[in-house]
């Protein structure tokens, strides 16, 4: 509003003051008027909320009669390249945990050489802009992302397919200063397909989304390392999860084609087989399916459904511009029992986007459903109308990983997000 | 102590040229007072009251009410101008 030539005040809660304060400044109003009241602010009565009011009344009088310097606002200092940090190799990790420049985990140290052979992987030259990341809106060239890279322990190799996901998070669909700031366990999911997976030694199979795959843990920390420290998603200050999830230390998976009845998933992104290719999507963490019952494909897209299906799902009740998704890793043996009975990967779609399905008045009973942002016309259908929980069976997405076992995995989405799929050039 | 050089791991932060904010004349009257929910519970009723206050003692004359499309997504041009063309001062919230 203030670049509109409107006077505002944000009204913020105190554990959000802190966050208000970062965006103003962030999008470059650093005396912005922010007035500010105890928190919370959901689930107050209105007698609270009138006491609320009468004591913000007064911070945003406050607020108003501040009188703005008239000074030219000096902002955005840039940062020092180069830092000089302990060579202790214990001494350096808790001088990177100190100055907020690591998730914890121990980190290798991103010297000039080992970045330049980092920087070497992409293929691309180290002042190459790949995007600019909110919420800090720090500047991702190809050198920055492989600082972040060579922290988290990646291979040179792993460069091609982490820009590519950079790339992939900045479109705006993806919607990523929303991600990094919401109060969502929220974080990206990088798939790799293709045959580069294999070539990266990326782990498709038996615990497809845990331990023990190098690559699949270092490029998702990187994905992280990016986004805390290029894009200041920092928890309790740019980052307002409520309780975090482990999938924000790492989250990447190898699609597991061969395992796959219907070939890979990038070929429902228009992408021919074979391609070598990202997928960014944000979810929160698998939702295991255990069904050890059925052996045919509508018996365990039944129980699919019913994970899929919880009242405390974000997708429900948001959406970017009308779109959201959800997200289906079938388990290998689900899926050869889902294409052993003939069914095919839209069929699977088009059964779970009815099954998943819930009445009406259900959704009314809690989630964020005052808060829905759905056709104006679900909103005047009977109680017992079933509503969808996404606008069109296109959009659940459904791909194979893991090993051995009777198990799957649901991912709800954020809601307001889409995810994006992009070919990794010159692989 | 013995150091390394390392290479900064935040980087440089995209510069978005500074603001100030716009003046407001105090003591307000007879101020248009838009407010724009960040669609979160109660945000509405705690904006409204404190808008009413500025309402009852004569500061505004006029109070409308805008809503973000979801508390997700900012929000948008279409939305920002019209509340630009109709409001002297704006009320928003971070808050949840």
């Amino acid at each position: 509003m203030e670049r509109r030539g409107v006077a505002a005040v944000v009204l913020a809660s105190s554990a959000f003051y802190p966050k208000a304060l970062h965006d103003c400044r962030t999008l470059g109003l650093p005396d912005a008027r922010i007035a500010e009241f105890t928190h919370p602010l959901g689930g107050l009565s209105d007698g609270q909320l009138v006491e609320r009011a009468a004591k913000l009344y007064d911070n945003v009088l406050r607020q108003l009669k501040k009188v703005p310097p008239q000074r030219p606002v000096e902002m955005h200092s840039a940062s020092a390249d180069r830092l000089l940090a302990p060579a202790d190799p214990a001494e350096l990790q808790l001088w990177f945990f100190e100055r907020h420049l690591s998730d914890g985990f121990p980190v290798i140290a991103p010297t000039a050489a080992a970045v330049a052979d980092m920087v070497k992987g992409s293929r691309r030259s180290s002042g190459d802009l790949v995007g600019i990341v909110p919420p800090r809106l720090g500047v991702a060239t190809v050198e920055q992302i492989a600082i972040n890279a060579v922290m988290a322990g990646c291979r040179p190799q792993h460069m091609p397919v982490l820009i590519t996901a950079v790339e992939a998070m900045l479109e705006p669909r993806f919607n990523l200063a929303s991600l990094q700031a919401t109060t969502h366990p929220v974080a990206p999911l990088l798939i790799v397909h293709g045959p580069i997976s294999k070539e990266l030694g990326m782990n498709a199979g038996a615990g497809a989304f845990g331990p023990g795959s190098m690559a699949n843990a270092v490029m998702g920390r990187a994905i992280r390392l990016v986004l805390w420290n290029i894009g200041g998603g920092l928890p309790g200050s740019a980052d307002r999860s409520t309780q975090g999830s482990p999938s924000k230390y790492s989250y990447c998976i190898a699609e597991n084609i061969d395992a796959s009845p219907w070939g890979s998933f990038i070929t429902d992104r228009g992408l021919p087989q074979g391609s070598n290719a990202v997928t960014v999507f944000g979810c929160e963490p698998p939702h295991n399916v255990n069904d050890h019952e059925h052996g045919d494909a509508e018996g365990i897209l039944h129980v699919a459904a019913d994970v899929l299906r919880a009242l405390g799902n974000n997708t429900w009740f948001i959406a970017w511009h009308g779109q959201k998704e959800l997200m289906v890793v079938l388990g290998p043996e689900h899926a050869a029992s889902i294409g052993n009975s003939g069914w095919s990967r839209p069929q699977v779609r088009e059964y779970l986007f009815s099954a998943v399905a819930r009445r009406r008045d259900e959704l009314a009973s809690g989630g964020m459903y005052h808060m829905r942002d759905w056709p104006p016309a679900l909103n005047m259908l009977p109680a017992d109308a079933l509503v969808p929980m996404v606008p069109s069976a296109d959009d659940i997405l459904v791909l194979v990983a893991g090993g051995a076992g009777k198990h799957s995995a649901v991912l709800p989405s954020f809601g307001a997000t889409v995810s994006v799929s992009r070919e990794i050039p010159g692989v | 102590m013995t150091t390394i050089e390392v290479l900064d791991p935040a980087g440089q932060i995209h510069k978005v040229a500074a603001l100030q904010c716009n003046p407001v004349a105090m003591p307000l009257q007879g101020c248009r007072l838009g407010i724009l929910d960040n669609s979160k519970p109660n945000f509405k009723r705690l904006a409204t009251l404190v808008a009413e206050r500025f309402r009852d003692n004569g500061s505004a004359v006029d109070i409308a009410y805008y809503r973000k499309e979801n508390p997700a997504v900012g929000a948008g041009d279409e939305l920002l101008d019209r509340i630009a063309r109709s409001a002297d001062l704006v009320f928003t919230g971070s808050a949840d």
